[in-house]
């Protein structure tokens, strides 16, 4: 697996960064993916590892915001997808949409019983 | 009153994501066992992030090194049996992990000369703590001692802060090699040559006594 390839977790953290736009930083990220791996719970420790290592590969690119009231005057830490983030998340999309195309087709087109709960 | 995460977890993260993540704990207000088992992940993360695998490989074979060669001349029956061997690996391994504990706590906004020289100081301190009831004393000693100046030039040419380029700006990382002074590097030179000079003449004395 080369380091522009994600895995499964990483592609909902990217997800809920593009998805989240200028409000991504750690809570909404994780509360984000959280929504998006449900029923599956989601610490916000690993969050944290994978902006870490989604930064490390060149996908992300965090700053600090200036400190608010709310988080006991303290600095958000927001993240943005960085070019190679996107092609990586429009590939890893690309193969689920190839993948669940072969699975109707083998199917007979009719509709898988696993059929995945959409996030709320 | 305001609710945040306890002391001491505002402790235990390590200071170049202690901003943020502690900003993010008081946000999601969740038990004791979520904020430790965040802290947990946030220092692997910060080992990972700060840690070269080839650095810490070499550091790692340059004080076994070093421990085999003191026990081969003073004590070669160390050498002689596997539990013996054993022993001699543990004070490296205890040095490794504080040196790794080190580089993970190291705020990067600070630049000091004396950074490595700290981080070898703490790894030696526990390398002596841990192989003090497996090791013979002058064995733990000067070898840890031995080990300790191989440590210093590996680190001064590898600074932990290469590792964590992604986060931080690129003049982080030369900072740390030029901003010693000509005074204070001749007077860390002339501490590392008595230091090594110290520790021949103790071998010998006690290899003739």
């Amino acid at each position: 697996m080369g380091s522009d390839s994600v895995g499964q977790f990483e592609q909902m953290v990217l997800t809920a960064i593009l998805s989240l736009r200028d409000d991504a930083y750690g809570v909404s990220i994780h509360q984000k993916v959280q929504q998006l791996a449900a029923p599956r719970d989601v610490s916000l420790g690993a969050v944290y590892v994978t902006l870490d290592r989604l930064e490390d590969k060149g996908m992300v690119r965090s700053w600090l915001t200036e400190p608010t009231p709310e988080r006991g005057g303290r600095a958000k830490r927001c993240y943005q997808l960085e070019a190679l983030g996107e092609r990586a998340l429009q590939e890893s999309a690309a193969t689920a949409r190839r993948i669940w195309e072969t699975v109707q087709e083998a199917l007979g087109g009719r509709r898988p019983k696993w059929n995945p709960v959409r996030p709320k | 009153m305001e609710s945040g995460p306890p002391k001491i977890i505002q402790v235990l993260i390590p200071p170049a994501c202690r901003e943020e993540v502690l900003g993010d704990l008081q946000e999601e207000s969740a038990g004791l066992g979520k904020f430790l088992h965040t802290v947990v992940c946030v220092v692997i993360s910060r080992v990972r992030r700060t840690s070269d695998p080839v650095v810490v490989l070499m550091e790692a074979l340059a004080l076994y090194t070093a421990f085999v060669v003191v026990a081969s001349w003073i004590d070669r029956a160390l050498l002689l049996d596997p539990a013996g061997l054993l022993a001699l690996a543990a004070p490296p391994a205890a040095m490794i992990v504080t040196l790794m504990l080190v580089d993970a706590y190291n705020d990067p906004k600070r630049v000091s000369p004396y950074k490595p020289l700290a981080g070898v100081v703490a790894g030696a301190a526990l390398a002596i703590a841990a192989g003090m009831p497996l090791l013979p004393r002058p064995v733990l000693l000067i070898a840890t001692g031995f080990g300790a100046l191989l440590m210093l030039p590996i680190r001064l040419t590898f600074p932990s802060e290469r590792a964590q380029a992604a986060k931080i700006p690129a003049d982080w990382q030369k900072l740390e090699l030029f901003s010693l002074g000509r005074f204070a590097k001749g007077i860390t030179a002339g501490v590392l040559f008595a230091l090594l000079a110290l520790i021949v003449f103790a071998a010998y004395d006690l290899r003739t006594r």
